[in-house]
């Protein structure tokens, strides 16, 4: 059985190229991928209610300690739930809303692999693990923020995105690579809290798990990533989005709260960045006019709201962040439904233009009127019970900003709940159950969790805590929430006859982005057109002057240097050979230099015969003479003009020579310290009557290394064949 | 000896690089033909120079490894190719700029 559990996050990812090939039923895959997982998960949620984890693992890269391992504690169960509980709805409602789009079976596809590794995510154990999933879902909501690839805002808004979370994603991972070393184990169930927070590591590992954590969940200043993500199909948003992806952040947290959590650092730096994002979401949010824009930064604002809570580094605070996501997804889940729908039915998402749709939309607007009434946190909701438990987790420093948040909050619900409102000009064609039935289990959640006290109960408790969730409904508690509801109220009204309120719109980092973007861009173009400059001069002089001085370096400290001794006949040759080579390089002519050329191939055949070998010294007189003919008959044919031959930049061409040839008249100098082995010579010499001769560099030719020379034979009859092509004239 | 040929080996190569770093197609060409005698007298120089006598079997030993001269042998037939194949390509070079009007 806890084997079955490696499968959950594999189902979907497989169902996913199955999804892909269906023509029509595709929708029917991706509900059977996600129903099944959720039907595991159930099976699998009773022993963790009872304190029985299941885990399981597959050794993945054993000498690291790395492993795929997954384990179905209650915190991941229940996000497990969450995710596969929205996905299965999610279906639904998309079969629906995308009934034209001819690329559904690639949006299932897409959506299938989400949902595969944000399970994935929650039930990994072991640090590599959820890293894979981690950045496995930002690679799935570029394709999916991405979907309408025709248009250029959607490629765009896909590539921030990714880029975003991913760089953080990547921060995350050194950050995890420097938790498991100081923790000893990559397993996130087996560190030991006091061992990490006491290493004078913890606060870069914080900082760069943080930093991976923010990035994802849409933190100040880098939550601009979101709202630019409403370009998705809205089933995307309301899925990844607001439902499950962008919690991935607030649950890592609450994931490593136990192992990072508690100190003061924690605190410091969770606990601000979340309420400033709580606050800035919240405002801006209520300046929207696009209807999926405002819920973009009201989710940013809830964000921020469990990122403040999970940096009070206390159990209740983390309960209360749990708490509050649950209900988030809930609530925010269904206000992005119903903002589909409204735009489906209306071909708008203009919170302006859309009045009184009530009447031709009658049950979505129930299912909005369920959601807001969350969203506001009156009495009776689950936001209140998830507000009143925050407060308590947020102690009485913070109630204040609290409850300016819940004001907000409620002014920018009352601008969504507008549009049900009134008169308006456009008119809903009408209301398909595909639209508003899958947002149904959502909204009846929302008001469950407020009205049923054993339903929060029950999670809370699953999670282990025994404190008290349920609000007691006195007026000190009842008032203030009936107060920023009011507030929300007259703020949503001013809002709406404040002209200047449209500039607020392009508010965000994406300009930002897209200037460092293009910056990038050009000093990437700029670095190309330096160094891939298309002559075989310049890479020559790189790749010789690196050649000189990697080998020219270890030399200046390891190298002998010569002593000079008697000077012998053999130097006669050799200064044969260096008249030649500057007679080479000196002459202006061509046909001298190739005739100098030959005057040095003769100085080194004379070099060979005095250095005893004589087979090489014939071969080489040879070669050198029909070289020299077709060197001649060559150069007598051409009569180039006569181009500039030098680069500008010689002088840069003689230090690259002189350096070439310093290095290697070292090295060659190197390569005669010491006795050279005679272990081959003697082998030849040994075996030589087998072979059957009595020359002994013929016998190495032609026997010992003879299928060498059968090669070498090969390559100069190609190298023949290619000549005889180049040498007929062209026609 | 050993330092006046090594010696002989830098200048091979440094002129070889110089011709090579030119800008016409012959003269690269015979810088290359430069570096490989560069080459050959290097890899001679790599497998010692105490043989008295050439490594034939008749003759008394000391004798000169033959394995780096065997090397050498196969690298002149080699770089004969290679000088062989490049010229044709430079003559073709020129044809084709020439047909150019």
């Amino acid at each position: 059985m806890d084997f079955l559990l490696l499968g959950v996050p594999l189902v979907p990812a497989l169902a996913a190229p199955c999804a892909a090939a269906c023509r029509r039923a595709a929708w029917l895959v991706a509900l059977g991928g996600c129903g099944l997982v959720l039907v595991t998960l159930l099976l699998a949620a009773p022993p963790t209610v009872a304190g029985l984890s299941a885990s399981a693992e597959v050794p993945w890269f054993p000498s690291l300690g790395v492993s795929y391992r997954l384990r179905a504690d209650p915190l991941g169960t229940l996000f497990g739930l969450l995710v596969a509980g929205v996905g299965v709805l999610i279906v639904l409602y998309a079969r629906s809303y995308l009934e034209h789009e001819p690329r559904q079976p690639a949006f299932f596809a897409y959506l299938l692999l989400f949902t595969g590794a944000m399970l994935g995510l929650v039930l990994a154990d072991d640090l590599s693990t959820l890293y894979v999933f981690w950045e496995a879902t930002s690679l799935a909501s570029f394709f999916l923020i991405g979907f309408h690839d025709d248009r250029w805002d959607a490629r765009q808004a896909a590539v921030r995105a990714l880029v975003v979370t991913v760089v953080g994603g990547l921060a995350m991972l050194a950050g995890f690579v420097l938790l498991g070393l100081e923790a000893g184990t990559f397993r996130l169930s087996e560190m030991d809290p006091h061992r990490v927070q006491a290493s004078p590591r913890y606060p870069w590992v914080l900082a760069l798990v943080l930093a991976g954590a923010f990035t994802k969940s849409a933190q100040l200043p880098v939550h601009f990533w979101l709202p630019g993500a409403m370009v998705a199909p809205t089933p995307v948003s309301a899925y990844l989005h607001s439902a499950t992806m962008v919690k991935a952040g607030v649950f890592l947290l609450v994931r490593l709260l136990p192992v990072l959590g508690g100190t003061e650092l924690w605190r410091g730096w969770v606990l601000p960045v979340g309420m400033a994002t709580f606050l800035f979401g919240a405002v801006v949010a209520v300046l929207q006019d696009d209807l999926k824009a405002l819920l973009a930064y009201g989710t940013v604002s809830a964000l921020g709201l469990a990122t403040a809570l999970a940096g009070t580094g206390t159990e209740l605070g983390r309960d209360a962040a749990v708490l509050y996501l649950l209900n988030h997804a809930a609530y925010k889940g269904t206000l992005f439904l119903v903002a589909g729908a409204v735009e489906h039915e209306t071909g708008t998402r203009n919170i302006p233009q859309l009045r009184g749709l009530a009447r031709a939309m009658p049950v979505t607007t129930a299912l909005a009127g369920a959601s807001v009434f969350s969203l506001v946190a009156l009495p009776g909701s689950g936001g209140f019970v998830a507000k009143d438990l925050a407060a308590k987790a947020l102690g009485h420093g913070l109630e204040g900003w609290l409850w300016a948040g819940a004001v907000a909050n409620a002014a920018f619900g009352t601008r969504f709940l507008q549009v049900f409102l009134g008169r308006g000009d456009v008119t809903a064609r009408h209301e398909p159950a595909g639209l508003w039935a899958p947002a149904l289990p959502l909204a009846v959640l929302c008001v469950l969790f407020g009205a049923w006290p054993p339903l929060p109960e029950a999670v809370v408790g699953w999670l282990g805590a025994d404190h008290n969730v349920w609000p007691k409904f006195g007026l000190g508690k009842v008032a203030p929430a009936a107060a920023a509801v009011v507030g929300g109220v007259g703020a949503a009204w001013l809002v709406e006859q404040v002209p200047g309120r449209r500039r607020v719109r392009g508010w965000g980092g994406d300009h930002a982005f897209d200037a460092l973007q293009r910056t990038l861009l050009r000093f990437a173009a700029l670095l190309t057109h330096f160094t891939l400059t298309g002559r075989l001069r310049d890479y020559l002089v790189v790749v010789l002057g690196v050649a000189a001085v990697g080998a020219g370096l270890p030399l200046l400290s390891h190298g002998r240097w010569p002593e000079v001794g008697p000077i012998s006949l053999e130097a006669a040759f050799v200064g044969m050979a260096a008249c030649g080579v500057a007679a080479t390089v000196l002459s202006r002519s061509l046909v001298s230099a190739v005739v100098a050329l030959g005057a040095v191939g003769y100085s080194v055949v004379f070099l060979f015969m005095a250095l005893r070998a004589p087979d090489v010294a014939l071969t080489q007189m040879l070669v050198e003479t029909v070289t020299l003919v077709l060197f001649l008959a060559v150069v007598t044919r051409l009569l180039t003009p006569d181009v500039p031959d030098r680069h500008p930049l010689a002088a840069v061409d003689l230090l690259a020579a002189v350096a070439v040839g310093a290095v290697a008249a070292a090295l060659a100098f190197q390569a005669t310290v010491g006795p050279p082995s005679q272990r081959l010579a003697e082998f030849f010499a040994e075996h030589a009557r087998q072979a059957g001769g009595s020359n002994l560099v013929n016998l190495v030719l032609v026997d010992f290394r003879g299928l060498d020379t059968l090669g070498e034979i090969t390559v100069l009859g190609v190298a023949a064949l290619g000549v005889l092509a180049l040498a007929r004239r062209p026609r | 000896m050993n330092a006046l040929l090594a010696a002989l080996v830098g200048l091979l190569f440094a002129a070889g690089t110089w011709l090579l770093l030119g800008q016409r197609i012959l003269r690269q060409v015979i810088g290359l033909g430069l570096i490989s005698h560069g080459a050959n007298l290097m890899v001679l120089l790599a497998g010692g120079l105490g043989g008295r006598h050439a490594p034939l079997l008749a003759n008394p030993t000391p004798r000169a490894d033959p394995l780096p001269q065997a090397l050498i042998l196969t690298a002149i037939v080699i770089g004969f190719g290679i000088t062989a194949f490049l010229l044709a390509l430079g003559y073709r070079m020129h044809a084709l700029e020439e047909d150019e009007p």
